[in-house]
């Protein structure tokens, strides 16, 4: 009787150190053999060896979806991630979906044999276990923080380069680096006493941005102050008195999804951004601020707040922040360039009020 | 009429080996099962060709299928058999040693330490070892501390388990609160990988996450299944167990450590994945009753069983969509809470 | 075993339980432990047993010093049955039985323990509960299923703290009739907590009488509980009645 019981357990162990020391055993693993290859640097500081030029991508985020359709290669890509079909739509609406950034389906990825699979860097893009799970197999994991507005050209140089589309890569490079030196070039001379301080609250209510978040940096960027550049947290949730005792020239407000669900595009009215603003003012005392009274109170749609539309935005707080001095700075047909010329979509909404 | 009695005592028994047996035999073919299901469509001709392709001289249909089936699906197969047997094995020592049909590896704070050592991996960047096994290492040693701190607590108050499960509450709200801190500082992508991590995910299996889950399964268990008659003196009573030999101090503190180290391996790599180890225990308690020589083995395998027919639910359900393991084996604990709300006939602990 | 006690003393932190117990059991012998509340049966059977460790004095068996016995080895000679019914468990009359021979069993059950076991539960007469649920028991047959498991230990000598306690009736007298048949057949020496004056005037060789965790009297039945003996511990009056070798007790009022 329990004679059995240990020979049991005994033979079950054995059959599972043998089946592990099956799946172990060397064998060559590589699905995927170029014959020429580039050696690249990513954002990740990591080196990698890819075909050249590249034949197929699997793209995690629509920062680099973006990218790849202002450079005209949107039919390469073989593998999206859902929020960068929907954002892209329709670019992307036959493309097999392989799960999302921070957690993505090895088994559908590894089905569709791309050469590389783009992600963010550190952790938030998996990209420690995209690299153990796929660089054996032969798939290349190239970390792009395209988030990052000061990393948006220099990624757009490395995919032209990767490619094969370099002077189409420059061209849209350059669309950013003209505007931002542009903005930056006429702020450099404000003094801090005359910058504009700015409140910027997110989609959600009281949440602001401290140092080292992309808020902050199109404020700084555009010559304004934040007025929550020193809290200790990245998004602090702050206290309506705290804005009251401020009292900032300007306000810069998120909408979310809640409100925009598909980010303000195919709006015809600006009816949605129109009632957050008020919303907004309606808090007690908020109406007696500088900002309400000044009527320098602006809402964002949470479509500008990410990857390549963010120099839209920048162009928006410059125009907001001095309109003296960027008289000549049209945001919203640079936005209609940027999404009719380069990405190939269909511009179309509303996305910012007033 | 002796003879009587030891007859149907040893039918008895041998009604609950064949109860094991037949899990042992279900668990086998889930196994099948789930190798021939995934997001990528291979017919079940491909899968078997490439099953075998690595155990007899025969060649694969074709290279994508070898590596799906033994690169991917494998080791996350073999990674849930032996995730959900410790964290059941697990469960069951501590609802024995504590008396308390809601004990679990949870309640001892030992997941919560190991959410807030990846959190701070994950935030932070800040870890006990670099590279690769950043979160892994991080998970890992946060959870020892904090198994330390339930057994010194506990230890100091007799180790009885009223303190225990006092410290390990404790425990679990002082690093909880932590992890709430971190969550509330972090960038919203880095906050998206800890929300990840927290709901658990078998995703990331490889054999090189197998093999130390395996060989600390295996070092383990033979000491808790070894320690089954103590199990079953110390639910009698502490002064019964002590008058029948058993050194209960040193069973109760020694069993927690192992328990703890178990489930601490097995959460370092997998996340957290609630439930399992409650509801595994009191599932094989209904099949096999409460003598521990069973029971434990029995836990072991129901956990096995649900934790691989949860995952395999959560990566085809919605495939390619991956649903976050955790928050399946969540939602069988509701049905399990209200049943044992409402049932009427006697529970197997009155 | 002869059990033997020399002026133990234990306090519960500043509270004194014991002062300066001296007793004595002979092989064989069924002695009565009674006392009013708080004067310290429990205390003296958890020292025994080894649970405690008396501050001062030193227990005996067979003339060995229990400090010096190994755990294991005690378990095999003294069974001890705590107060109180215990904590709901899982388990059946029979494995509840067969965990009495917990000292004894090696690496697996043997036939030997299994023959104990169905052997017990015969004598005791609940061979017809062996496969059911402890939990599903009444509290009669609960506690001849303990009873069962303590001889399932093959002891010496057995410790009882109120082994008849929220019994009926003729649960009482069942129970402690077979005790005494069972430990006089195997020669156990039994020391028994008993709430009862009259049981332990029927099923005791000798009565202790502890009085503020202090012996008070020790000797017969007949001799140690008498009128003016129970109204100086207990402070009530009894009238005595029966034969000088096991009185019964009739409780009057309190003094």
């Amino acid at each position: 009787m329990t004679g059995k019981a240990v020979v049991l357990p005994a033979v079950l162990v054995a059959v599972l150190l043998a089946v592990g020391y099956l799946g172990y055993r060397a064998g060559s693993k590589t699905l995927v053999a170029p014959e020429n290859t580039l050696t690249v640097v990513d954002d990740s500081g990591k080196y990698l060896e890819v075909p050249h030029p590249l034949r197929s991508l699997v793209v995690l985020h629509s920062d680099a979806g973006e990218i790849l359709c202002a450079l005209g290669a949107e039919n390469l890509v073989v593998g999206v991630s859902p929020t960068t079909k929907a954002k892209l739509a329709p670019k992307f609406d036959n493309v097999s979906e392989v799960g999302s950034v921070s957690s993505p389906n090895y088994e559908k990825i590894v089905e569709l044999r791309p050469d590389v699979v783009i992600t963010y860097s550190g952790s938030t893009g998996s990209e420690e276990q995209l690299r153990s799970r796929l660089e054996p197999l032969g798939i290349r994991v190239l970390c792009l923080d395209a988030y990052k507005l000061e990393l948006i050209p220099k990624d757009i140089r490395l995919l032209g380069l990767m490619l094969g589309r370099e002077e189409r890569a420059e061209e849209y490079a350059k669309f950013f680096e003209n505007l931002v030196r542009l903005i930056e070039n006429r702020v450099s001379g404000l003094p801090a006493e005359n910058k504009v301080r700015v409140y910027l609250e997110g989609h959600k209510d009281y949440q602001t941005a401290s140092y080292g978040t992309m808020g902050h940096s199109i404020i700084t960027t555009a010559g304004g102050l934040n007025l929550a550049a020193g809290e200790p947290v990245s998004y602090p949730i702050i206290s309506s008195e705290w804005v009251l005792e401020k009292d900032p020239d300007v306000i810069l407000k998120n909408a979310g999804s809640k409100v925009l669900p598909n980010g303000g595009r195919g709006l015809t009215d600006p009816g949605p951004l129109q009632q957050v603003r008020e919303t907004l003012l309606s808090r007690p005392g908020w109406s007696e601020l500088r900002a309400a009274r000044e009527n320098r109170v602006y809402v964002v749609s949470w479509d500008l707040w990410g990857g390549g539309s963010q120099i839209i935005t920048l162009c928006h707080a410059a125009r907001w922040f001095y309109p003296s001095l960027f008289q000549d700075l049209d945001p919203r047909s640079l936005h209609r360039q940027l999404v009719e010329n380069f990405w190939g979509l269909e511009y179309r909404g509303v996305f910012t009020y007033p | 009429m002796r003879g009587k009695t030891l007859k149907l005592y040893q039918s008895f028994i041998r009604r609950k080996l064949w109860v094991i047996l037949s899990l042992l035999l279900l668990l086998f073919l889930l196994s099948l099962l789930s190798l021939s299901l995934g997001a990528a469509n291979l017919g079940p001709g491909a899968v078997w060709r490439a099953f075998f392709s690595r155990i007899l001289p025969l060649s694969p249909p074709d290279r994508l299928s070898e590596v799906i089936i033994w690169e991917l699906r494998m080791p996350r197969i073999l990674m849930a058999a032996l995730a959900g047997a410790g964290l059941a094995l697990a469960g069951a020592v501590s609802q024995g040693l504590l008396r308390n049909p809601l004990a679990s590896p949870y309640t001892l704070g030992i997941s919560s330490a190991a959410g807030f050592g990846a959190s701070l991996a994950l935030v932070l960047g800040l870890g006990v070892v670099g590279g690769e096994y950043l979160v892994v290492a991080n998970a890992f040693c946060f959870a020892l501390l904090a198994t330390l701190l339930v057994w010194a607590l506990g230890l100091k108050k007799g180790m009885s388990p009223e303190s225990v499960i006092l410290a390990g509450i404790a425990v679990m709200y002082l690093f909880s609160s932590l992890t709430s801190i971190l969550q509330y500082a972090a960038e919203p992508r880095a906050l998206q990988g800890v929300v990840f991590w927290l709901m658990g995910g078998l995703h990331t299996a490889t054999w090189e996450g197998v093999l130390p889950v395996l060989i600390l399964l295996l070092l383990c268990s033979p000491l808790l299944l070894g320690s089954s008659w103590d199990l079953n003196a110390i639910a009698v009573g502490d002064e019964t167990a002590r008058s029948l030999g058993v050194n209960v101090k040193r069973v109760r503190g020694m069993g927690l450590v192992l328990l703890s180290l178990l489930t601490a391996g097995i959460v370092s790599f997998t996340g957290t994945i609630g439930f399992i180890g409650l509801v595994s225990p009191h599932l094989a308690r209904m099949l096999v009753g409460g003598d521990h020589r069973f029971l434990l083995p029995c836990s072991c395998l129901v956990g096995a069983l649900l934790l691989l027919g949860a995952d395999t639910l959560a990566r085809t359900l919605l495939a390619p969509t991956e649903i976050p393991v955790g928050a399946i084996t969540s939602l069988l604990g509701i049905p399990f809470f209200l049943h044992l709300l409402l049932r009427k006939r006697r529970d197997y602990w009155s | 075993m002869k059990i033997e006690a020399r002026r133990v003393s234990f306090c519960y932190g500043s509270l004194p339980a014991l002062r300066g117990v001296t007793l004595e059991a002979g092989r064989g012998e069924v002695v009565g432990l009674v006392g009013p509340n708080g004067s310290g049966k429990t205390t003296l059977l958890r020292c025994l047993d080894g649970i405690l460790r008396p501050q001062r004095g030193a227990i005996f068996l067979d003339g060995r010093e229990l400090g010096e016995i190994d755990p294991r080895e005690l378990s095999k000679r003294v069974g001890y049955l705590p107060q109180g019914s215990p904590p709901p468990f899982p388990l059946t009359v029979f494995d509840t039985v067969l965990l009495g021979r917990r000292p004894h069993l090696g690496w697996r059950v043997g036939e030997r323990d299994l023959r104990v076991v169905s052997g017990l539960l015969e004598e005791m007469g609940v061979e017809g509960l062996a496969l059911r649920y402890f939990g599903e028991l009444s509290g009669g047959e609960r506690q001849k299923v303990l009873l069962a498991r303590l001889l399932a230990q093959e002891p010496e000598a057995l410790l009882l703290d109120e082994p008849t306690a929220h019994l009926d009736l003729r649960h009482q007298l069942e129970i402690l009739d077979l005790l005494r048949k069972k430990t006089k057949e195997k020669g156990i020496t039994v020391l028994m907590a008993l709430h009862d004056l009259n049981l332990a005037s029927g099923f005791s060789d000798r009565v202790v009488l502890l009085h503020r965790g202090r012996v008070f009297a020790s000797g017969r039945p007949g001799s140690v509980l008498t009128p003016a003996h129970l109204e100086r511990v207990y402070g009530v009056r009894v009238r005595r009645m029966g034969g000088r070798g096991r009185p019964y007790l009739l409780p009057l009022r309190p003094s």
